[in-house]
């Protein structure tokens, strides 16, 4: 069905070329008469509804399940393969562990072969294997040439099954990671959103920030053992496009996977998350020309009733580009800020409020104040029909960019699946976004945005904190998140007074 | 290195630079890195499908158009390609390419006004009084009255952020654009539903673009500076070694503009530039994913070809002369050390740039390479390592290799190490194997970039626009395919001189001042952090 499209779309393009060349003729004289007449605009057009691909499925017996997209344009192969339990459920006492062991299954060596002879096989093939692990699954990505695919998979296979964990890698990352971790305050967005997420999730896995000596804690054995607990296949699920016979790619997955079995970690209890830190202004002083600034709380749960006006609100708030109310506000009618952005993310379990800016050290005040301010609006101001009207269709037309390759399709069918969406999600998703009403939008302004329980890092120069002191001083009522704190950051944020 | 790498040669210089943008997305969600290399039969024909499904089409007022349909949704990515950027900048102006791109997103006198003819007597008079500041005159107190009044009447007819508000209603993605040495994009993807709006809201910016908000958009650049040079050491450093590698060529010159200059600019200047510059002759448009030519094509001449003709304006012939030994620049400041090493190299269409970027791939490129192998994994002096070309496409360029000190080396004993394995590398034969994965990767990288409408669109683009020839980068990639050891041999020895280049370092302050050693005048920190 889908091998038949090259043989059609050439034959459109030959045709294409001939006609347009006859309208080429046409257009020449046309275009010189009418030059700079002034043009009204075209009338607004909505997408029509298309037709759509769909993954084929299938599960192997141990669990795992592949989702496959067959791509034809060029003989490359791309997966993604998702592996349930993450940081979330990681062991108390060993921070960062888990991401260690995600990042080392591809450094460490695999199966038969040494790190430095996977790497080099890897080279020669051209293919990639990248592994990470998050706070809700560990994915290990990979591409290659369609022709490599046997011998890649089977690598692929090693990687996540066999990891060797060589302790030579793990203490070159150790040796990067000290770099990386004293790098840290070199870039004010860096300190500024590290502290920002130890302020919100505090001590819990989404809190986590490493610092050296959890880096220097972690051993092999420890990643041994992680591998052993989280790497098993019941609830996995593959993603994969590219030029391949769905018959290869079975018997490929099947040579390789079906002999990996396991039962699955009980994950244990969420950690519960709440927000601790006392609201305030924290301020972390550093060189920079401009002010960094994180001001927020935590947020809902994905997939929360409001979630569709959570979209609404965003798109108008500060989510979408120019259009939003903080882009044409800050940026472009004060020009305090080049970028800017504010936002409600749903997260899991919980997720976050946030606002981001950068402005110069003179206007770090003004800046936060005006910010707030687009957010008073938005609870108590007018929202008229018009506004709305164009969030829905914002959310709407570009509702196709989020699967609009093959990539991007078969991901999103895994993810979500993965993340428990109902099954219907995307069918019903456009009605639901026409449904939005004002009220609900409002509602999530309201609900879910509580300046007076904001934590705000800035991290800026001294002239920031004297103006900001001044500000704060002078008008307290425009800072309801109450007083301003110093803060160290070593590595991450330290003691604040 | 804050280069940013669009287009053609992925990780390479051929469309490299330094990119100026006038958004900034804070939140990015990152897909997996793509990668991989070449079924030979496969990628050829992918390459040659390419090859023979691209079409080239000129309006009738010189402005060339490539069309190319690809993907399996109702979706295409739209391009502009302006031959204007850095280069063409005269001292005293530098920023005006890009202040303008930005102002490309205020409106038309379509798009942005409740009343066009109300507000356009208002901004001649607001910019005569900006033109008085602008050229250090203090205005008077009623002067300053009048200004804020025409203010608050401007505000009353504009409507703000209107250009992006009417792309976002109908889908817009990714809309941006980006200034660089030599070229300037728009681009957006959109749904195929919002063919005849862009064909429309593009033709209405490139003929009349309104400089409104220009005295505000002029602070935001300034904050874009700030974010991108002033407090980015990196990026900084790159301005500075630019500054030196270059002494007559506007390649010193940062895009973004040197403050003094964004300072003094005005909207008339802009708007004049403008004149000069978005000449049909002087553009490409580049669309592709569902667009069909003999569907779309007669939007594109009915909106585009709208735009007047003008003589396409000569780009600077100026010639940088030989660096004459090795010139060295350090930057003081509180933040951890980075030596960059950047050696002069030709630029394509000179047939030594495919051997040399071939050659940056063998020794950077790879977890196998030797300068990663020995620095990073066997010596343990540094934790990173980058290859780029930059900072321009059209005019003799460097090849920059950044390194990323691992305490307690100090960037001293970093360049140490790494010209030994230069030096080692200059005088050894260079093997089957290593020029076979250079260019498997390579091949891969290409290949993975056919994938996206965008990245083709800009590729199209650029190609065309600065060799009159859409596919240049696919000659690039055969030259590229052809490349031997030999080649590889002697442009090693050719252009890898050690008395022939440019460092560039950072050194951190504190630990300078602890430190008795320094390398003194040459500027060059012998200092590490202990």
């Amino acid at each position: 069905m889908v091998g038949e499209k090259g043989s059609k779309s050439s034959v459109a393009a030959f045709l294409a070329v001939v006609i347009a060349t006859l309208l080429m003729l046409s257009g020449c004289s046309s275009g010189a008469a009418g030059r700079s007449a002034v043009i009204p605009p075209p009338p607004e057009v909505d997408l029509d509804e298309y037709e759509q691909q769909a993954p084929q499925s299938w599960q192997l017996a141990n669990g795992m399940t592949v989702y496959f997209l067959y791509d034809e344009e060029i003989p490359i192969l791309r997966g993604t393969f998702y592996i349930p339990g993450g940081t979330l459920w990681e062991p108390q006492e060993l921070p960062g562990a888990l991401q260690v062991m995600g990042q080392q299954m591809r450094q460490g060596g695999a199966g038969e072969l040494s790190a430095d002879e996977l790497d080099l096989e890897l080279e020669k093939l051209a293919a990639a294997i990248g592994t990470e692990y998050g706070s809700e699954f560990g994915t290990i990505s990979f591409s290659c040439l369609s022709s490599d695919a046997p011998r890649v998979l089977s690598l692929v296979a090693d990687v996540v099954r066999n990891p060797r964990f060589q302790q030579d890698r793990l203490e070159l990352w150790k040796g990067q990671a000290f770099e990386s971790i004293k790098r840290r305050r070199d870039d004010p967005n860096t300190v500024a959103s590290l502290a920002f997420k130890q302020l919100v999730y505090g001590d819990t896995p989404l809190g986590q920030v490493l610092v050296a000596e959890d880096v220097r804690r972690i051993d092999r054995i420890d990643l041994l053992r992680l591998h052993r607990q989280f790497v098993k296949p019941a609830g996995s699920a593959l993603a994969i496009t590219g030029k391949i016979s769905r018959r290869e790619l079975e018997e490929i997955l099947e040579k390789n996977f079906s002999g990996w079995g396991g039962v699955s970690p009980a994950l244990g209890e969420l950690p519960e998350i709440n927000m601790k830190a006392e609201p305030g202004v924290y301020f972390i002083q550093l060189p920079f020309s401009q002010s960094t600034v994180y001001l927020g709380h935590l947020g809902p749960q994905r997939l929360s009733s409001d979630h569709i006006a959570i979209e609404g609100f965003n798109t108008i708030f500060g989510g979408g580009d120019f259009g939003s109310r903080l882009m044409k506000r800050i940026r472009t009618e004060l020009g305090l800020v080049y970028a800017i952005f504010g936002g409600v993310i749903p997260g899991f379990p919980v997720g976050q409020a946030v606002m981001v800016l950068q402005t110069k050290s003179e206007s770090t005040a003004p800046a936060i104040v005006e910010s707030l301010d687009v957010l008073s609006d938005m609870k108590d101001g007018v929202l008229d029909q018009a506004e709305l009207e164009q969030a829905r269709k914002s959310i709407k037309n570009s509702f196709i960019f989020r699967l609009d390759t093959p990539d991007d399709l078969v991901r999103r069918t895994v993810l979500l699946k993965l993340l428990k969406y109902p099954k219907d999600y995307d069918l019903t998703y456009l009605g639901k976004v026409s449904a939005m009403t004002p009220e609900e939008i409002k509602a999530v302004a309201q609900s879910r945005w509580h300046p007076d329980k904001m934590v705000a890092v800035v991290v800026g120069n001294e002239t920031a904190y004297n103006a900001l002191k001044e500000d704060i001083l002078a008008r307290p009522d425009k800072y309801p998140m109450g007083g301003l704190k110093r803060c160290t950051f070593d590595q991450r944020l330290r003691s604040c007074s | 290195m804050a280069i940013s790498i669009s287009a053609v040669k992925t990780r390479y210089g051929f469309i490299a630079a330094l990119m100026a943008g006038v958004f900034f997305t804070i939140l990015q969600f990152a897909r997996p890195a793509p990668t991989i290399a070449d079924d030979k039969a496969g990628s050829e024909s992918a390459l040659r499908q390419l090859r023979e499904n691209v079409r080239t089409f000129t309006l009738s007022n010189g402005l060339r158009v490539i069309m190319h349909r690809r993907g399996i949704a109702p979706v295409f990515a739209g391009l502009i390609a302006v031959r204007v950027g850095g280069v063409d900048e005269t001292p005293g102006e530098t920023g005006i390419s890009h202040m303008l791109e930005h102002m490309a997103f205020k409106g038309t006198p379509q798009i942005g006004t409740k009343n066009y003819s109300k507000e356009a007597p208002l901004l001649d008079e607001l910019e005569s009084l900006a033109q008085k500041e602008s050229n250090g005159i203090k205005l008077s107190e009623e002067e300053k009255e009048r200004l804020s009044a025409i203010y608050d009447e401007l505000k009353k007819v504009w409507i703000v952020g209107d250009y992006s508000v009417q792309y976002e209603r109908r889908g817009a993605s990714g809309m941006n654009a980006t200034t660089s040495k030599e070229i300037t994009n728009y681009f957006v993807n959109l749904p195929r539903s919002a063919f005849e709006f862009w064909c429309w809201a593009e033709s209405e910016r490139l003929l009349n673009p309104v400089m409104r908000q220009f005295y505000q958009e002029r602070d935001v650049v300034m904050e874009e500076r700030r974010m991108r040079s002033e407090d980015d050491p990196e990026g900084k450093l790159y301005e500075m070694m630019l500054g030196v590698a270059y002494l007559k060529h506007p390649y010193r010159n940062p895009v973004i503009g040197y403050p003094e200059d964004l300072q003094r600019l005005t909207a008339t200047m802009t708007e004049k530039f403008h004149r000069k510059y978005y000449v049909p002759a002087n553009m490409v448009i580049s669309l592709v994913g569902d667009v069909i030519p003999e569907r779309d094509l007669p939007f594109v001449e009915r909106y585009f070809g709208r735009i007047p003709v003008g003589p396409v304006p000569p780009r600077p012939s100026i010639v940088e002369g030989d660096l004459h030994g090795e010139r060295r620049i350090n930057l003081e400041r509180e933040a951890s050390p980075v030596i960059t090493i950047a050696y002069p190299k030709p630029n394509y269409p000179h047939p030594d740039d495919a051997p040399i970027s071939m050659m940056g791939e063998i020794l950077v490129g790879s977890r196998v390479s030797p300068v990663y192998t020995e620095l990073v994994k066997k010596r343990k002096v540094a934790s990173q390592v980058d290859y780029s070309e930059g900072p321009g496409v059209s005019y003799p360029n460097l090849m920059f290799f950044s390194i990323t000190p691992n305490r307690p080396h100090s960037n001293e004993e970093v360049l140490n190490e790494f010209d030994k394995v230069i030096e080692k590398f200059r005088r050894r034969v260079v093997s089957d194997q290593e020029l076979a994965i250079a260019k498997r990767s390579i091949a891969m990288d290409y290949l993975g970039h056919l994938q996206s409408n965008m990245s083709l669109a800009r590729d199209f683009a650029s190609s065309e626009l600065l060799y009159s020839k859409w596919d240049a980068s696919l000659d690039w990639y055969d030259e590229a395919m052809k490349v031997t050891v030999k080649d590889v041999e002697r442009v090693a020895d050719q252009y890898l001189r050690p008395n022939h280049r440019v460092i560039g370092t950072i050194s951190n302050v504190n630990s300078s001042a602890k430190s008795s050693d320094r390398a003194g005048a040459s500027g060059l920190s012998s200092s590490g952090e202990s």
